[in-house]
């Protein structure tokens, strides 16, 4: 389990980051929301030791994360950045890539790789573009790839940096589905998401960030009536009740229509 | 029923990359016979056969083949190979297309290395590999530096390669003018051409080429994962730093070699490793082993072409190689301005 206690963080001399201490808990989605430069991506790249921290702690099963190699990190803790590359390759190769870190010398997939990634493949909701070049896919079917490859790492705790950024709405429900099952099976599974509709449904717990700072970690039902959405967003959370369950939308404040 | 991604597909692209390495091995053969064969004497292939195995050394065409054709030819094939290679791993590593070692200073830092051991020690043939590999390195190096501190964007990196590019060449004119007699050809180095190319300039850059090559080949699949981007390749479990490093000196150790034979012959590396990434799918291996093949094909014929095109005048081959690699470049930054490309 990977736990951040009291971490600080700096971002080209600025703090980024201010004393946060969160826990992903397996079984878990929890969900990262807060205004543009909070910090969000700043979090999960400090994390992941992407991003050095200037204060804190971070323990990755109770450990010091800097005693993990990195390919020890990578079997345990896999990550969607939010900006990434077109590589010149198809699908299925970059959702192999998932499998690098539990590769040995020389490097060749085993046909065990090669299920995971077909698993990965479906699960992502991708296994007709396999054969696809990267460059050939519009922006929701690249991130699906990618999520693909994350995936195949298989680890515990997977990091999701804007996963549902270029998805239209029925694949952004998909992806949210698919966090649940990732967590049903055990896994922490860490969104960073901007749709608060989308975030209430689908998290466990909901941190929210402003500044660099934790400003609440709940659950969504106690955050739902916080005022402080609608401080940060300028907009009023609502729901109504269906057969499906709780459905959010929110209302927007008159000073926001200009 | 539903296909497995992993079987089917794999093995037809296997069965591709195979088909495509052997036809870029027959393209390589055929222009070294070319090569071989053609220039002011025209020579069959008999007498080839006949000169290099019926031992009649003292015979003219025999001397021909040993002497000019041998050398120019394996000086062609060798120098085309590493600079492709070369480029495909700094395109690599540095995440852009546009990087290529006579782009971004490789070039010319291995040039001013050379320069500089000419000049201060003339005639160390065996020592001007690792001169133009220091050079090169710290050229290669500098440009990564420069992309690290300051985080330039990608075009802004190519312009700071061209500007380290700009100060290398500004020294080797400055050493050329002030020690005339250090390199012999002055205008042939600064071109690049294989004109008096002897086998005792090509035996030391052979053996620092086989090695780089293999370290380059070893670390294929890392080069395949920091063009994802430096996030996702470190999230995926890869030592950046040092693999960057270790591919770029590699790169460096090539560059220089190839400069250390043929001068500084441009654009092989930015032309060729466009054409292999698309054939070999971005598979790093394959990448490296298509930019090689074909980098040796495309310089020998490139050669062929500079020296048969206005017989018996003969033009260096970095002449040629402007001449097509200038409007590559200039199509692969319109490609992006016109934003057609994700390059």
């Amino acid at each position: 389990m990977l736990e951040l206690c009291n971490v600080c963080s700096a971002y080209g001399g600025r703090e980024a980051l201010s004393e946060i201490s969160l826990r992903f808990e397996p079984g878990e989605v929890l969900v990262i929301i807060g205004p543009n430069g909070s910090g969000k991506s700043t979090l999960l790249r400090t994390a992941l030791g992407l991003q050095p921290k200037t204060a804190g702690e971070i323990l990755l099963d109770g450990q010091p994360l800097e005693q993990f190699s990195p390919r020890q990190t990578a079997r345990k803790i896999s990550y969607l950045p939010q900006f990434r590359n077109v590589p010149d390759i198809t699908v299925q190769r970059l959702v192999m890539h998932g499998r690098f870190p539990h590769m040995g010398y020389p490097r060749r997939y085993t046909a065990q790789d090669r299920k995971i990634v077909a698993r990965a493949l479906d699960r992502a909701g991708i296994p007709d573009l396999a054969a696809r070049p990267i460059k050939s896919l519009s922006g929701g079917q690249r991130q699906k790839a990618y999520l693909a490859m994350t995936l195949a790492q298989e680890s515990e705790t997977l990091l999701l940096d804007e996963p549902t950024t270029y998805l239209d709405v029925r694949h952004q429900l998909q992806l949210a589905a698919l966090a649940r099952v990732l967590a049903s099976e055990g896994k922490a599974v860490v969104l960073v998401l901007h749709e608060l509709p989308l975030a209430f449904r689908v998290a466990d717990r909901i941190a929210l960030l402003d500044g660099g700072r934790l400003i609440a970690l709940a659950v969504p039902e106690a955050l739902f009536s916080d005022q402080i959405l609608a401080e940060l967003f300028g907009v009023t959370l609502r729901r109504v009740r269906d057969e499906g369950g709780w459905q959010y939308y929110y209302s927007i404040h008159a000073d926001l229509e200009g | 029923m539903k296909r497995s991604p992993g079987s089917c597909t794999g093995m037809t692209n296997h069965k591709r990359l195979f088909r495509t390495a052997a036809a870029l091995g027959v393209c390589v053969l055929l222009s070294a016979l070319l090569s071989i064969c053609l220039g002011p004497v025209k020579l069959s292939p008999a007498q080839i056969l006949l000169a290099l195995f019926e031992g009649d050394r003292a015979s003219t065409s025999a001397r021909i083949i040993a002497h000019v054709r041998l050398p120019r030819t394996f000086a062609s094939l060798l120098t085309g190979a590493a600079l492709a290679v070369s480029g495909a791993m700094i395109q690599s590593v540095l995440e852009n297309p546009l990087a290529a070692p006579n782009v971004i200073g490789v070039n010319t830092g291995a040039g001013l290395a050379v320069a500089l051991c000419s000049a201060l020690m003339p005639g160390a043939f065996a020592f001007l590999p690792v001169a133009a590999f220091l050079g090169a390195l710290a050229g290669v190096l500098l440009v990564m530096l420069i992309g690290e501190r300051t985080g330039a964007s990608r075009l802004t990196l190519v312009l700071a390669g061209i500007a380290v590019s700009a100060v290398f060449s500004g020294a080797i004119d400055m050493i050329l003018t002030l020690v005339p007699e250090s390199l012999s050809a002055y205008s042939d180095f600064r071109i690049g051409g294989f004109a008096g190319v002897t086998m005792q300039k090509i035996r030391p850059a052979a053996v620092v080429i086989g090695a780089a090559f293999l370290l380059a080949s070893s670390l294929a699949p890392q080069m395949e994962l920091l063009a994802l981007g430096q996030d996702t390749a470190r999230s995926l479990g890869l030592r950046v730093k040092p693999v960057r490093i270790l591919l770029l000196t590699a790169a460096a150790a090539l560059a220089g070699a190839a400069v250390s034979v043929a001068g500084l012959v441009g654009f092989v590396g930015l032309i060729v490793p466009h054409a292999a990434r698309k054939l070999s799918n971005g598979e790093g291996l394959w990448l490296l082993v298509f930019s090689a093949l074909g980098g040796a094909a495309f310089v020998t014929v490139c050669d062929l072409i500079a020296r048969t095109l206005f017989s018996p005048y003969e033009l260096p081959v970095g002449i040629v190689l402007s001449f097509l690699g200038g409007p590559f470049f200039l199509w692969l930054i319109l490609r992006r301005k016109g934003g057609r490309g994700d390059a």
